[in-house]
């Protein structure tokens, strides 16, 4: 009975949708549902982060630009012009997709070293204009009093999310349209002919994909993506400094893309739980954390390079079996 | 704009390229030879800078002794690091990338354990090159004399050394095609060993020399390596003549736009050279 339920996917992520919709309830503390919230917003980055690392086969070293990008212009529109929220989220991912087509254009007529160098050197350009150029970005002083998003219809109700519990709902719906659209992706035309490119780009580019066009679109939408997390960072934290374009974003995505399990769907989002947990729970500094970050991310590149996703989905269906799981596992490897 | 102006410019220019140079050639080297950019280039470079400032202020040692010390300990550190994180990813798929991602997360490592060592300072050792010549009416300070003679020195040796000796001929063989090098009976796994550890003492030695003229802290390796990337990819893969010119040429066209231009973006100016020789040469200008 359990094994068919189990089976049957309506139940199965019906099940998981009521268990991540009363979570916050059950759980009391705000420390705890803060938590949650920013393991959803880190999650629609590593999922972002993902679609270059996992869905091109590339490495870039600059995806924190498109988050931080997301993250300023979310925070300048609102504290600089006072525009509601709901005018930053279409503003923010623009922004991020614009700034990922002109980035992707020069950086994609090269792949590997080159292009992951090159997001880097980006990366830094934009952080160093949000550090020199005071008049609009405050410096470093970062930008403070980022409004809340709200919902208000006027003389009949207003609805401010501005406390973890409340947000929690935002994350959430943020980051279930991003696994549904990332999943759709991956299983359209467009997501399969971006995977031949990444397994040999000369077949592909011989069986008439385009594959510059392909890569720069996947590109564009990562950027897109990352810019929507940084959107969600910026009104959740209600401060943004030039920190957010800086190297630590793009080394805690990385691991949370890398001991998840990349070019998995849950992956990201299981690395996203984990690095926003464990160091919290361990009460360590921040400093401290990269070290821990870096001796992890070393060690899983060497020993398990594809991830702990994968072992997991193996040992579930060990524990679960299913005939038609079974024969593909024995064919194709994990899901 | 004066004629001191400019010379006491192009002087700061061509020394600190020759930095950019020496710190290029080690990223060059193992990019030729082994096929993978190493990201904890620019840690190498730091460690060496601090440990051979901690010999001198807290084991009082004197320079000769200190800056050997310093040198052997890095590539020490770095045969541990090939060993560690390099050689066991390049049979990998993607050897290239994974690579990447493991001397980043070495990098990382370093940077911030040595943040906890030494705090966010310079170490106040008395390092010796401080002072200044007076030339005519030029003032060149000492360390930037002996940065530019030293570095000369060791670029002219390692260029001799990759284009006589028949280890350096080992080394371009295995540059050019592996599997014709292997085929020669050239054992792999010592080349990449010991260009590694050539790369690491280069990286340690530039930042002997730059310790007296720039600051020494645990962030200096994290913008040193982004030099070091702007010379490799504009010189083009693993071009080690290309990287010195890029290298001299960076350093003499950041000096001059940091004084004649704007000191903060100077930073990014090699970034900016990047993009535009991506745009024209998508393999570097000495690609061949």
């Amino acid at each position: 009975m359990i094994d068919r339920c189990l089976r049957n996917k309506y139940i199965k992520y019906g099940f998981l949708l009521v268990l991540v919709i009363i979570a916050p309830l059950v759980i009391s503390s705000n420390y705890t549902r803060h938590l949650l919230v920013t393991t959803f917003i880190f999650a629609i980055f590593a999922l972002s982060y993902d679609l270059i690392i996992g869905g091109m086969g590339q490495l870039s070293l600059g995806h924190q630009a498109f988050f931080g990008l997301g993250a300023y212009i979310a925070s300048l529109l609102s504290v600089r012009l006072q525009l509601p929220a709901w005018f930053c989220l279409p503003a923010a991912v623009a922004g991020a997709g614009i700034l990922g087509l002109l980035i992707g254009y020069i950086s994609l007529r090269t792949r590997g070293a080159y292009l992951a160098i090159v997001m880097l050197g980006f990366a830094m350009i934009l952080w160093m204009i949000a550090m020199g150029w005071r008049d609009l970005t405050y410096g470093n002083r970062g930008v403070r009093g980022i409004s809340p998003i709200s919902i208000s219809i006027p003389f009949l109700i207003e609805i401010k999310f501005d406390s973890p519990l409340s947000y929690y709902y935002i994350a959430l719906a943020l980051l279930l349209f991003v696994t549904y659209f990332i999943n759709r992706l991956k299983q359209s035309r467009f997501g399969r002919a971006v995977a031949g490119i990444r397994e040999n780009e000369d077949r592909a580019v011989l069986l008439g994909i385009n594959s510059f066009g392909h890569l720069l679109a996947m590109f564009t939408l990562a950027a897109m993506i990352a810019g929507l997390s940084g959107f969600a960072y910026a009104h959740y934290i209600a401060f943004v400094d030039p920190k957010v374009l800086s190297v630590y974003y793009m080394s805690m995505g990385l691991v949370m893309v890398i001991v998840g399990g990349s070019n998995t769907l849950l992956g990201p989002i299981f690395g996203a739980f984990a690095f926003c947990f464990i160091p919290e729970w361990l009460r360590i500094a921040e400093d401290v954390r990269m070290i821990f970050f870096g001796i992890i991310l070393l060690a899983f590149i060497i020993l398990m390079p594809e991830g702990i996703y994968p072992k997991i989905i193996t040992f579930w269906h060990r524990i679960f079996p299913s005939r038609i799981l079974n024969k593909y596992l024995k064919n194709e490897g994990p899901l | 704009m004066d004629l001191q102006t400019i010379g006491t410019q192009a002087i700061y220019g061509v020394t600190t390229g020759v930095a950019y140079a020496v710190f290029g050639l080690g990223l060059t080297l193992i990019l030729g030879v082994m096929g993978i950019i190493n990201v904890a280039h620019g840690e190498l470079y730091m460690l060496g800078a601090m440990l051979y400032c901690s010999a001198i202020y807290y084991l009082g040692l004197n320079y000769l002794l200190a800056a050997p010390i310093a040198i052997v300990l890095i590539c020490v550190l770095g045969a541990v690091c090939s060993r560690v994180a390099v050689e066991p990813l390049l049979s990998s798929s993607n050897p290239l990338l994974t690579t990447m991602l493991s001397t980043l997360a070495i990098s990382m490592s370093f940077m911030y354990s040595s943040l906890l060592v030494w705090g966010a300072q310079t170490v106040p050792a008395d390092l010796p090159f401080t002072g200044q010549l007076y030339f005519g009416y030029l003032y060149i300070p000492v360390g930037r004399l002996v940065l530019t003679i030293v570095g000369s020195v060791v670029i002219l040796l390692l260029h001799f050394f990759v284009e006589r000796t028949s280890f350096g001929k080992t080394l371009r063989a295995t540059a050019q095609n592996k599997l014709a090098a292997t085929l020669m009976g050239i054992d792999l796994k010592r080349v990449y060993s010991l260009s590694f550890i050539i790369a690491a003492g280069l990286a340690a030695l530039a930042g002997i020399l730059v310790a007296p003229i720039w600051t020494s802290n645990p962030f200096m390796g994290q913008l040193m390596i982004l030099k070091g990337f702007v010379v490799v990819i504009v010189a083009g893969l693993g071009n080690i003549k290309g990287a010195i010119l890029v290298g001299l040429f960076l350093g003499i066209a950041e000096t001059f736009f940091g004084h004649f231009v704007s000191m903060y973006y100077r930073e990014g100016l090699g970034y900016a050279i990047m993009v535009i020789t991506l745009l024209l040469r998508p393999r570097g200008l000495f690609y061949r």
